[in-house]
This record gives structure tokens, C-alpha cells and sequence, in this order.
């Protein structure tokens, strides 16, 4: 997919520049410009163009994998170059998602998440507190493991509350921080500050490093901040924050229920989710989770054939949290009226009875 | 307010909440993204001075909202730190998502 997409870019690229980079074409005169382009053709020839896009690409050296897709004169203007971008995003669009499991990987998954999840509901019985990283990453990988695999990322779980303001503090100290007042950051300082803006911190980010709350409430927390790490960088541009938070929640709720947990009506997020809820009413639960784990696209197309809106304009009524313009923006398009519908009657079928009543 | 049911009040204040939630991340989004910084302080310090007043009403919520408002409000107090210390200070999650995409760009 992303070599496809990569294509695209390349094409658009080679309609501006010389399209050889200084490697390769210092190791094209190396090997003789005419011997070199007459095997090139020869062995293009006897693959076809598809198996030679797939030789080079897998074996050539990085920069040669270039002259795969190189169809027209180098430093032309590519002829057909709408009619190329279009062909190639058409394929594209076709393609069935690569799966990243096998069917024997996906059933020890789903088995090793369900294991998760019993454990989880048990020791929640004990202690109930965050669920851990690895169960986590298990129970995720369950559901969500055939569109990628699932990385944890950085992520620290600290005791409690606490624990978590504490390290905080020790971050702002080791930094030197000053406070508003110009003195020296101490212990307890960001307890402090809390108490006096009346919430209570649940996580934090330092260099690279996430840091939650390992007593809180809402049980989806852990599951939650892994799926972040793991979508598509450009989903959150394109889908805006409603959706890039409602969709992670989804995900993270559904994936704990898949494993056996049970989960409050109202978890984190439920605007969002509600909001959520009513696109994967309209492209479906698998639209939206390719799109948050790679095919952003996707989700847009989807959405854009189904209703008479565009993608804009939900994200727009999605991030005002409006739900009376999101649902507006979810109606389905007016079905087109079928050949028989529109009969001789036309449309003045129902006057025309009319008329024939008021007559009698 | 009178009349109202304990639903319709939740809605207003997850609203309310999450509507200062969102202007407060635009504002750490814009100092992330290197926008000019003393309009962005000024703003930052404007809107951290309300979050006491918005956190009580917060807290005005049926006990099964508070988590999540508590969250988004703390995700808020990051946010806004985060620029009124000059980008030295921990972030919010949500912002670490956007410094991370920024410096993998």
C-alpha cells in the first residue's frame, strides 16, 4: 500500500525533476548507458511490468527501486499523468487489505486475549487498578492484530495518584523548573497545583515517555494510550480530535469486551464515542478501523458514497461536538430513482389522482 | 437550571467542559506548531485562571461522567501549563501525540 501510494508521490515528483537520483545514475554510467538500459528492458520484458516492479522493489538497492514505475523518457513531463495517478489510486482503492496474521496466529491471539481478560477481571477483584501493559497489548493484539501489530510504546503505569504527581514533580526538578514565583520546584508542587484548578492529573507525557495512573478508574486507560501509539499518524489530521478520541476509545472498549471484561456504559470519552457511533453506522466498525490503523482514505470514500455530505463537513459538526449536525451529516444519500419508479406517471402521479378524485 | 432532567444537565456540563478542554489543547496545538508564543501565553493564562470554575462545574455531573470530565480537564491543565512554561514542562497525552507526529515528520 504505501509503495503504491509511494508511486503516486514519485509520479507527481517526476512531472517536476530529472526523475534519476545522482546514485542511480552514477551507477547507470558505471555499467554503460546502452548495455545497462538494453538488459534492463530485456529482463522488464521477459517479466512483465508488474513482476519487475516487484523484483526491483524487494531486491534493488533503495534508490534503484526508482526506475521501477519509470515509464516515460527521463526528464519528460509524464504523458497521461492524470489518467496514471488515477489508474494507480483505483488500484489501490481495490487492493484487499494485507492481512498481518495468519488465520492460525489470529485464533492463539484472540486465545491469548481472552486469557488476558480472565485474568484481568480477576485480579481486578483483588486490586482493581489499570490493566497492565502487556495484558494490554495481548488483548489488543486479539482483536486488532489483523490490521497491525500492536506495540505498546513507552508507557509507564505508577502506583497511584500519587505516585504520578510525585514523578512529576521529580521531572520539573531534575529540569531545574521554577515556579510561577521564582522559586526552586519541590515535592508536592503539582499536588498542589492540582488542588487548586480542582482536577486530579491521570497521566503525562516527558520525553517520549508516557505516564498514567495505575488506580484509575476507567478501565479502558492502559488500552487506550497503547492504541494511540499504534494508529496512523494521519488519522488524527484528517478525522480531527472527536473521532481520533472516540475512535480509540471504541477500539479500546470493544477489544475488552472481545476479551471477556466487562465495561461501564460510560467509560472515557462518551460524547465522542456516541459521535463516533453514528459514522460506523454508516461505513461499518472495519472501515474505521483500517482507517485508524493506516487507510485514512478509505473512511473518506466510504463515508462520501454513503451520504450526500462531505468529509468536511463531519468533521466540522464531529469537532463543535454537535450532534444534531452530525446527524445531519450521517442521513444517507436519497436512493437515485430506479427506471420503474419514474414511470409515464412522472412526478405529478399523485395530483393527477388527485385530480381524477376531485373530478368524481 | 429548573426543569431540567439530570441527563439533559449532564450533557450541558460534558459540553461545557469539553468545549474549554478543546480550546485549550487549540491553544497548546498552535504554540506546539510554532506559532508566535506571547499571544499564545496571554491566551493560555487567560483560560487557566477559568479552570477552577470550570472544574467545579465539572464536578456538578452525575458520578459517572466525573472520571472522564476530571481527564479532560487535567488534559486541559497540561496543555495549558505546557505553553504557559514555555514548552518546558511534561506534556498532555494528546499533546505528546502531536509533538511525536511533528518530530517524526
Amino acid at each position: 500500500m504505501q509503495d503504491r501510494r509511494a508511486i503516486v508521490r514519485r509520479n507527481a515528483r517526476a512531472a517536476k525533476k530529472p526523475p534519476l537520483s545522482n546514485e542511480v545514475r552514477s551507477e547507470k554510467e558505471s555499467e554503460g548507458d546502452r548495455s545497462y538500459d538494453v538488459s534492463v528492458r530485456s529482463l522488464q520484458h521477459a517479466l512483465g511490468n508488474a513482476a519487475f516492479t516487484r523484483l526491483l522493489t524487494s531486491q534493488a538497492p533503495r534508490g534503484l527501486t526508482r526506475l521501477g514505475v519509470q515509464r516515460h523518457p527521463p526528464g519528460e513531463e509524464l504523458p497521461n499523468k492524470d489518467e496514471q495517478t488515477a489508474e494507480i489510486a483505483d488500484k489501490e482503492a481495490a487492493q484487499p487489505s494485507t492481512a498481518t496474521r495468519t488465520a492460525t496466529e489470529e485464533t492463539e491471539e484472540k486465545k491469548a486475549a481472552t486469557a488476558e481478560g480472565a485474568e484481568f477481571v480477576k485480579s481486578q477483584k483483588l486490586s482493581p487498578g489499570a490493566m497492565g501493559l502487556s495484558a494490554a497489548e495481548k488483548i489488543l493484539q486479539g482483536s486488532y492484530g489483523g490490521f497491525k501489530k500492536i506495540v505498546p510504546g513507552k508507557i509507564e503505569i505508577l502506583k497511584d495518584v500519587a505516585a504520578l504527581s510525585e514523578k512529576y514533580d521529580e521531572i520539573q526538578m531534575a529540569r531545574g523548573v521554577k515556579r510561577p514565583d521564582g522559586s526552586a520546584w519541590k515535592k508536592g508542587d503539582n499536588a498542589k497545583d492540582d488542588a487548586a484548578a480542582g482536577v486530579t492529573t491521570q497521566g503525562f507525557a516527558s520525553q517520549g515517555v508516557v505516564y498514567v495512573n495505575g488506580a484509575t478508574t476507567l478501565v479502558t486507560a492502559t488500552a487506550h494510550e497503547i492504541l494511540h501509539n499504534n494508529t496512523e499518524p494521519k488519522f488524527r489530521a484528517k478525522a480531527g480530535e472527536t473521532f481520533n478520541e472516540g475512535v480509540t476509545e471504541t477500539l479500546a472498549r470493544k477489544a475488552l469486551t472481545d476479551a471477556g471484561i466487562t465495561v461501564p456504559a460510560v467509560t472515557a470519552y462518551p460524547k465522542q464515542i456516541e459521535i463516533t457511533q453514528k459514522l460506523i453506522d454508516v461505513v461499518g466498525l472495519d472501515v474505521v478501523g483500517k482507517a485508524y490503523f493506516g487507510d485514512v482514505e478509505g473512511v473518506v470514500k466510504a463515508y462520501e458514497t454513503a451520504t450526500s455530505k462531505t468529509w468536511a463537513d463531519l468533521v466540522k459538526a464531529a469537532e463543535a461536538l454537535d450532534k444534531d449536525k452530525v446527524d445531519e451529516a450521517v442521513k444517507p444519500k436519497p436512493a437515485p430513482k430506479s427506471a420503474e419508479s419514474a414511470s409515464w406517471w412522472g412526478d405529478d402521479e399523485e395530483s393527477w389522482w388527485g385530480d381524477v378524485e376531485a373530478e368524481a | 437550571m429548573a426543569g431540567q432532567t439530570e441527563a439533559e444537565r449532564d450533557d450541558q456540563i460534558e459540553l461545557y467542559v469539553h468545549a474549554f478542554s478543546r480550546e485549550a489543547f487549540e491553544v497548546a496545538k498552535r504554540f506546539v506548531e510554532g506559532e508566535e508564543a506571547a499571544a499564545l501565553v496571554l491566551q493560555a493564562a487567560e483560560l487557566r485562571a477559568r479552570l477552577p470554575d470550570v472544574a467545579a462545574r465539572a464536578r456538578e455531573a452525575s458520578e459517572a461522567y466525573r472520571a472522564d470530565l476530571n481527564n479532560t480537564l487535567s488534559e486541559a491543565k497540561l496543555d495549558l501549563d505546557y505553553v504557559l512554561g514555555g514548552g518546558d514542562r511534561p506534556s498532555s497525552l494528546r499533546l505528546a501525540h502531536l509533538i511525536a507526529e511533528d518530530d517524526s515528520t
